[in-house]
């Protein structure tokens, strides 16, 4: 750890936990508490590793108070609470244990703010199952990368320079490609770009088609979804072509109803692609750890959110039939959390700095891990999670210490 | 201190076959019998109970990346066995792929106190720990994976020295906190991601024009070279694949006499013999199992009923994704290290090939007649889940039981196999040695497997019952570091394990060619890679458990 008021130091090699590409190559400057990133980074890590000299007050109902009344009134919305949900804007794994210990002790439940879009690739796998890959293999070994639906450049800003560039690669990736369809921007590529334009609600009928061409079916169309029938014809003669193809979509972006049987259709044509050739997945994740919190509470309860404890059991909810709750604990100690929506019951936010401002009923400020705490975070891929490290002491509890206190309390009885 | 009064000792270790002799338990270790003046804190009646070190499952697929998506892909297991949290112990559920917490508290019901992960992807390391952190009442181990990530493979294409190859062993043991070092077909994971679909002990490489024997070679070499007591664990060439007996024997001269474990080798005892060209080669893998001093094997035993296939050998697994059963499959390929495949899978005993397999399992327990040479495991929860090793006993034990079974399986199964005139039956004995003292013998665990003066006090104390399934289900007593944590098959106490792990000594020069293969191709960097002892802890172990290197294998 850096700390130290005066002391200045040149940190190596920082994870970043503000997207789910966990850069961990950044080479920051820490100086009397405050941290610059000087290589490395992007316009997000920039803005969000640098923390500002005061650390927040903790509040009820919008007023400054101490720590102690802050967790005091928590306390007792949590005693006249049944069934609280707990939801994950950025926990890390120490986090969603702390999470899942609290639910499952007061038959509440487990969930991450952006459940039902992550929801959207899950249902495939319980599904159906999919072949997936991991960052270093799209780096060294892709030389077709479909973009299906996202403006990569916005949720992982150095992915194409880390993973889709012309940086070195084992096997001398030779001509990479990317093809990029719908709503998709590729900003940032220094590889030829190919677009099919259309909207993110139209893909499922260009996989479609993609599948009908796969099973070499004819289709009798000049066009599917606005695309012309050849280029489509195009990209699926390229699938077949790559030598190691991906595939890569965010669940964020298949905002319309049932995304999840265009990702199904995309499963389909990349498992029949794996016939003749090799094609893999990449589900792009958010920024918000919603893989960490999905592995922890997976291997925990087997359930992989929004997990139920009403009934003394672990049980899984699906979007649409959520299990009801009569308060909300917000657990955000990433900036990447935005203003959590409204709830109509009392609302516990431990957060960063900016949640002060959000209109809760107790807020308690807490340490960001890889900034001012330990902790653990999965990349987007699943495979690869990483220690973040403590660069600064501000000294503000992790979320996990605070679920800890809040559930000592109410182990007590009032 | 705890006294255990007059319990039937099976201790393999020192030779105790079925002695009377009481033990003394102290600050979690079994003490030699105090002086008069010593008091004894209580005193515990296990007349007539057998006792035997706490069981260590050598090959068990408990915690890690793959075990995690077997748990995502099979929601239905979480929904028909969900658990409960009552009297101090989480909630959980899961019967083919348990949730951690789970997972530890059904190991120590069965009197089990370590078990061996055996497929952590170094990569994947963290998360493995994690799992295993979270999995109470069992000490854990792991074997890292190596023999299909390229820095290996680029090292043997270059002709690097056999020094070099070991101290990237060793230092992936440290860095991933292992204890013991894997190979999943050797080659064949890596050629997938080049679209080969096959790859043979002797066949080239695509890319790099190593052969799967070159890999075994200097792995085995390696780990002999560091003193790394655990030999090579491998999973060979074509697993599953009709006629595989060939490879497996070329997997086990690859070796060149050098220590070797074959693992789950059931899936790798088969021939093509018979209209249905597939046959049981249990007699020709037992018969080299009996002859070659530097061969050991797990089984692997399947079990009739649902399970899923968790492996890092995507080759196999894609090949054998038409099998899945219900109809759902998932592969990933692995950050240049390896990859996973998740099949769920039901055995069924009216299908031949599951029931010859079933049987070629027996086979081979009954074949192989040194039981310090073969473990008792269903490669959890590939064969089975790790839940039916009771009724595994059973069938070993019990000759009638067997073959009351083997009637109800596939008849043409039953007749091709020679199972039935297989007499043998294990004794208490013999199982002891499968189930404690060999594996612990194996990983150079001296503190553990047995009952002598300075072991952990993990112990577990049976009712010497005729039927041996429902003995072994439900221990009259688990002991684990002195304390009870179960009684008549219940935990009682939820306790946290530690973390075995040997640290061979190594050239750190390796890490300048390491730091430039991590920073020219990877996508994280070698800082943030190693888990220290410090990690370990804050993933959930209770402690590094260390052993030493050096010993006699």
């Amino acid at each position: 750890m850096a700390n130290g008021a005066a002391q200045s130091a040149i940190v190596e090699n920082v994870p970043c936990p503000f997207c789910a590409l966990l850069c961990d190559d950044l080479r920051v400057a820490v100086h009397r508490g405050r941290i610059e990133v000087k290589e490395n980074g992007c316009g997000r890590s920039s803005r969000m590793f640098s923390v500002p000299d005061a650390t927040p007050s903790a509040a009820v109902s919008g007023k400054p108070a101490t720590l102690d009344a802050a967790l005091s009134h928590a306390i007792g919305i949590l005693r006249s609470a049944k069934h609280p949900r707990i939801i994950s804007a950025g926990a890390d794994v120490a986090g969603v244990r702390a999470m899942l210990s609290l639910a499952e002790r007061m038959q509440g439940s487990v969930d991450h703010v952006d459940r039902s879009k992550a929801f959207r690739n899950l249902r495939v796998v319980q599904d159906a199952g999919w072949i997936a890959t991991t960052l270093s293999e799209v780096r060294n070994r892709a030389d077709l990368l479909v973009l299906a639906g996202v403006d990569v450049a916005t949720h992982l800003p150095r992915f194409l320079e880390r993973c889709f560039g012309s940086g070195a690669s084992l096997f001398g990736a030779g001509a990479r490609e990317i093809w990029s369809l719908g709503e998709s921007s590729v900003s940032g590529a220094t590889v030829p770009v190919r677009h099919l334009a259309t909207g993110n609600a139209r893909l499922p009928e260009v996989f479609s088609a993609v599948n009908a061409l796969l099973a070499n079916r004819r289709l009798d169309a000049a066009a599917i979804a606005g695309v012309p029938l050849e280029a489509i014809e195009a990209l699926v003669a390229r699938m077949k072509a790559a030598r190691y193809g991906v595939l890569a979509w965010s669940a964020a972006g298949l905002d319309y109803p049932h995304a999840e049987l265009t990702v199904q259709s995309m499963a389909a044509a990349v498992r029949t692609l794996n016939k003749e050739t090799r094609f893999a997945m990449l589900p792009i994740a958010g920024p918000r750890a919603d893989v960490t919190a999905a592995q922890a509470t997976t291997w925990q309860t087997g359930i992989p959110l929004q997990v139920d404890f009403r009934n003394g059991v672990p049980e899984q909810r699906v979007p649409g039939a959520d299990a009801s709750f009569d308060a909300v604990i917000y657990v955000a100690p990433l900036a990447t959390a935005d203003v959590p929506p409204v709830f109509d019951v009392p609302l516990i936010v431990l957060g960063h700095d900016a949640a002060a401002s959000w209109k809760a009923d107790a807020y308690v400020p807490v340490a960001t891990p890889g900034v001012d705490a330990v902790g653990h975070y999965f990349r987007m891929d699943g495979v690869v999670s990483l220690r973040m490290r403590q660069l600064v002491d501000r000294g503000l509890l992790p979320a996990a210490a605070v679920l800890g206190r809040l559930g000592a309390a109410l182990e007590v009885p009032s | 201190m705890i006294r255990l009064k007059g319990g039937c000792i099976y201790d393999p270790t020192h030779g105790k076959q079925g002695v009377l002799e009481d033990l003394y338990i102290d600050k979690g270790r079994i003490v030699p019998m105090p002086p008069a003046h010593v008091t004894v804190d209580e005193v515990i009646d296990v007349s007539g109970k057998v006792v035997m070190s706490g069981a260590i499952d050598i090959h068990t697929h408990i915690g890690g990346g793959k075990v995690n998506l077997a748990r995502t892909l099979l929601p239905e297991d979480y929904r028909e066995h969900a658990v409960r949290a009552e009297g101090g112990l989480r909630a959980g559920g899961g019967r083919m792929v348990p949730s951690s917490f789970v997972a530890g508290y059904r190991y120590a019901e069965m009197g089990y106190t370590a078990c061996f992960e055996p497929a952590i992807l170094p990569v994947n390391a963290r998360q493995a720990h994690m799992e295993m952190g979270d999995t109470p009442m069992v000490d854990k181990g792991g074997y890292a994976l190596l023999g299909n990530d390229d820095f290996l493979l680029r090292l043997l294409a270059s002709g690097a020295e056999p020094r070099l190859v070991s101290d990237y062993v060793a230092w992936t043991l440290q860095a991933t906190q292992c204890i013991g070092i894997k190979v999943v077909n050797p080659g064949g994971i890596s050629a997938f991601k080049f679209n080969a679909r096959q790859l043979d002990v002797d066949d080239p490489h695509p890319h790099y024009g190593v052969t799967p024997r070159r890999i075994l070679g200097a792995l085995t070499r390696a780990l002999h070279d560091l003193k790394v007591p655990f030999p090579l664990h491998v999973h060979a060439s074509n697993l599953g694949v009709p006629g595989n007996v060939a490879s497996t024997l070329a997997t086990m001269d690859a070796a060149e006499g050098l220590p070797i474990h074959l693992t789950h080798i059931q899936f790798h005892s088969y021939g093509t013999e018979g209209e249905r060209k597939f046959s049981s080669a249990a007699r020709q893998i037992a018969d080299a199992l009996n002859t070659r001093d530097n061969v050991f094997a797990d089984v692997g035993q399947i079990m009739f009923g649902q399970t899923v296939t968790a492996s890092a050998d995507t080759m196999a697994q894609f090949r054998n994704s038409g099998h899945a059963h219900p109809r759902k499959w998932l592969c990933m390929d692995i950050e240049c290290e390896a990859g996973c495949g998740i099949v769920p899978f039901r055995y069924r005993d009216a299908n031949f090939v599951n029931a010859l397999q079933w049987a070629i399992g027996l086979e081979l327990f009954l074949r192989v007649k040194d039981p310090w040479k073969i473990f008792l495991t269903t490669d959890h929860p590939n064969g089975a889940p790790f839940t039916s090793y009771p009724h595994l006993v059973r069938l070993l034990m019990d000759r009638e039981f067997r073959n009351q079974r083997l009637a109800g399986i596939h008849p043409d199964a039953a007749s091709h196999s020679e199972l039935a005139s297989l007499g043998r039956e294990y004794s208490l004995y013999e199982i002891a040695i499968m189930t404690r003292a060999g594996p612990a013998r194996s990983l150079g665990l001296k503190d553990r497997g047995h009952l002598g003066a300075g072991a952990a006090a993990d112990i577990t104390i049976y009712e010497d019952m005729a039927d041996r399934e429902r003995m072994f289900s439900s221990p009259e007593y688990v002991f684990k570091d002195g304390e009870i944590v179960a009684r008549r098959g219940k935990i009682v106490k939820s306790v946290p394990g530690g973390t075995h792990v040997v640290r061979p000594g190594f050239d750190r020069g390796i890490e300048r060619p390491l730091r430039e293969y991590f920073e020219r191709f990877l996508t994280m960097r070698l800082d943030n890679f190693p888990i220290s002892a410090d990690e370990l802890v804050e993933c959930g172990s209770r402690e590094q458990l260390v052993h030493p290197c050096g010993g006699s294998h």
